[in-house]
């Protein structure tokens, strides 16, 4: 029904799958009529999901928080889907995700990434998918050290590529506040992990 | 550019599994919407016919707080919760704790960002006016009722945030709430003497004993992230129309931020037992507690939050004993390593070792064991730079595991030689 396309991160609808939503009838709609709002907003979701999970675990560091996180924010974008569905949906599900997560869990202390099991059979691989796992460990862990406003900005800086004023629009500050909470962020990670970060210093 | 950060942040984003969230968001959507609806219908119904209409077993798919066990504390300077819960909360039939207007007073030392102004609440959130951003919050899990003006009728205590650059905090506001269900702030709770904002524990919910509101607070919210914490526990009650602490200490006492001097014997800790992985405890594989716990002469108590499969469930009060502490040598850095025990009243005795030896942080220890049903950490040595030797009993076996530091002291992993 769906077609997982790895390179775009989109999850493309097969035509089988577009008949499918469309033939969905929610409550409130009349007998024998679509409500075209629900089906975009069935189209939206599964379009989307792959995006906005990815984002959340950055935020969450955890796949059932991302997930929790992720599905909060939608139910409250469908709540406001028929006043959001004509302008910027996936940019009102953003800055939803992104508040929830601040509000939510202000931890100040470290990851939950290590564990008390073996190295992982990928450790015996080639060398260099070991450093990746590796380092995926080591950024999981350095990003569980960010306050949660700090961890916000450098996935919007450095993973959604957005720029300081875009930023500063869906966390609701300054541009001059994303300047010096990059600036503490990656200060940050120089501390606990200078090999995750470029010998130079960062500029953008 | 940081091509490196860049490039570890997609690869790890790699690692989120996608999921279809469409069935249950509309099932839940729709489900608040007729919650929301039925509330309002039965408010106008009861004011109608004046009576009692129960609404709080209608709450959305939520952990109902009304049913929260909580701990008994007593009115002494910094009290110790004791093992006998408190009988449940009242509510009110007439208002919603997630969806209400309020006159909320400037949050003291942050008045820019969040100033004194009318709020609405709209599932536990409000909006600022000019920008529509999220810029308040309702912890509903913290929300507790009692008396704490000495009028008969109970107040109700809401855990209202301020978002903020960096962290969030948030404080106890008491609210007097009318026969009607009018709500009205008396005043922030959790302020020290001079009215700076206080860190208030997270975990642990306040309580309200012999009319007074005891508050666990751990430091000042304007203090340097990277100070220790002091865990106590401050009593409020309204006083000539007031907010104003009554009992408990009036100043913090905290550690030097100093690896060589830091002891966790005697110290604020933050102990975190979720794991997603092993499945070490019962109910799964993400069953967890975690709290912040003040140690004397190496025990401590304090009420822990507990999540079930990453959803927050009443918690339990926690005894944390310190076990043991060696000297260790990470990255260069002298530290110490600790073997814990928790204990979760109603809960499984755990193990957790943690390395406390990040530089300007002392009191974050990294996590690097922890044991569950069927393991025993009997000792802990460090064993070269770098590296814990961790003596095991493993289903009846024992056994001889290493630890080791691989990424600048922050991340450990163990297993055996």
């Amino acid at each position: 029904m769906e077609t997982w396309n790895p390179h775009s991160g989109a999850t493309i609808l097969t035509t089988a799958a577009l008949q499918c939503v469309q033939a969905s009838v929610p409550l409130t709609a009349k007998a024998g009529t679509m409500d075209q709002p629900v089906d975009d907003f069935a189209h939206y979701v599964r379009a989307r999901t792959p995006a906005l999970i990815r984002t959340a675990y950055l935020l969450t560091g955890d796949q059932h928080r991302a997930e929790d996180l992720v599905q909060e924010a939608l139910i409250r974008t469908y709540r406001a889907w028929r006043r959001v569905r004509d302008g910027y949906p996936d940019a009102y599900t953003r800055k939803v995700i992104y508040h929830l997560n601040i509000s939510r869990r202000r931890l100040r202390s470290s990851s939950e990434v290590v564990t008390s099991e073996p190295p992982e059979p990928t450790a015996r691989g080639r060398p260099d998918e070991f450093e990746t796992a590796a380092t995926r460990i080591a950024l999981q862990a350095a990003l569980g050290q960010l306050a949660p406003r700090q961890r916000a900005v450098i996935v919007l800086r450095y993973f959604e590529d957005v720029t300081e004023a875009e930023a500063a629009e869906v966390l609701g500050v300054s541009v001059g506040t994303i300047k010096s909470q990059t600036a503490r962020a990656l200060a940050r990670l120089r501390a606990i992990a200078p090999h995750l970060l470029d010998a130079e210093g960062i500029n953008r | 550019m940081s091509e490196k950060l860049r490039a570890g942040l997609a690869s790890l984003a790699e690692q989120a599994k996608p999921v279809d969230l469409h069935a249950r968001v509309v099932r839940l959507g729709r489900r608040r919407t007729l919650y929301r609806r039925v509330t309002a219908a039965l408010a106008v119904l009861a004011l109608g016919t004046g009576g009692v209409v129960a609404v709080a077993a209608l709450r959305p798919d939520r952990t109902p707080p009304d049913i929260l066990p909580l701990p008994t504390v007593s009115a002494e300077p910094s009290p110790v919760p004791s093992p006998t819960p408190s009988p449940t909360p009242t509510s009110h039939p007439l208002l919603d704790l997630d969806n209400l207007t309020l006159t909320l007073p400037a949050f003291p030392g942050l008045a820019t960002r969040c100033p004194g102004r009318r709020a609405t609440f709209v599932d536990g959130v409000a909006q600022r006016p000019n920008d529509s951003q999220v810029d308040r919050g309702i912890i509903d899990r913290l929300t507790v009722w009692g008396d704490v003006d000495g009028v008969p009728g109970d107040e109700v205590v809401l855990a209202i945030t301020c978002s903020l650059d960096g962290v969030v905090p948030f404080l106890p506001l008491v609210v007097r709430v009318a026969p009607d269900g009018t709500p009205t702030a008396i005043g922030w709770a959790g302020l020290g003497p001079d009215g700076r904002a206080l860190i208030v524990d997270q975990f642990e919910p306040p309580t309200v004993t012999g009319g007074v509101l005891q508050v666990p607070v751990l430091s000042y919210v304007d203090a340097p992230a990277e100070q220790p914490y002091d865990k106590q526990r401050r009593g409020y009650a309204v006083r000539d129309g007031r907010v104003a602490q009554v009992n408990g200490p009036t100043e913090f006492s905290f550690g030097a931020n100093d690896l060589t001097t830091f002891d966790p014997r005697n110290a604020t800790l933050y102990v975190n037992v979720t794991t997603n992985t092993a499945p070490q405890l019962p109910g799964g594989n993400r069953t967890g507690y975690t709290g912040y716990v003040k140690l004397v002469a190496g025990v401590g108590t304090a009420w822990f939050g507990r999540q079930v499969d990453n959803q927050d469930q009443p918690g339990a009060l926690t005894t944390v004993t310190v076990q043991q502490v060696v000297p260790i040598v990470v990255n260069g850095q002298a530290g110490q390593a600790a073997l814990l025990k928790v204990e979760p009243a109603g809960g499984p005795a755990l193990q957790l070792v943690l390395a406390f030896n990040t530089p300007n942080w002392v009191h974050l220890g990294n996590r690097v064991l922890l044991a569950g049903a069927g393991q025993t950490v009997r000792a802990i040595a460090a064993d070269g730079p770098d590296r814990i030797r961790l003596d095991l009993t493993i289903d009846g076996s024992d056994a001889t595991w290493y630890a080791t530091s691989t990424e600048g002291g922050t991340t450990w992993t163990a297993g055996p030689a």
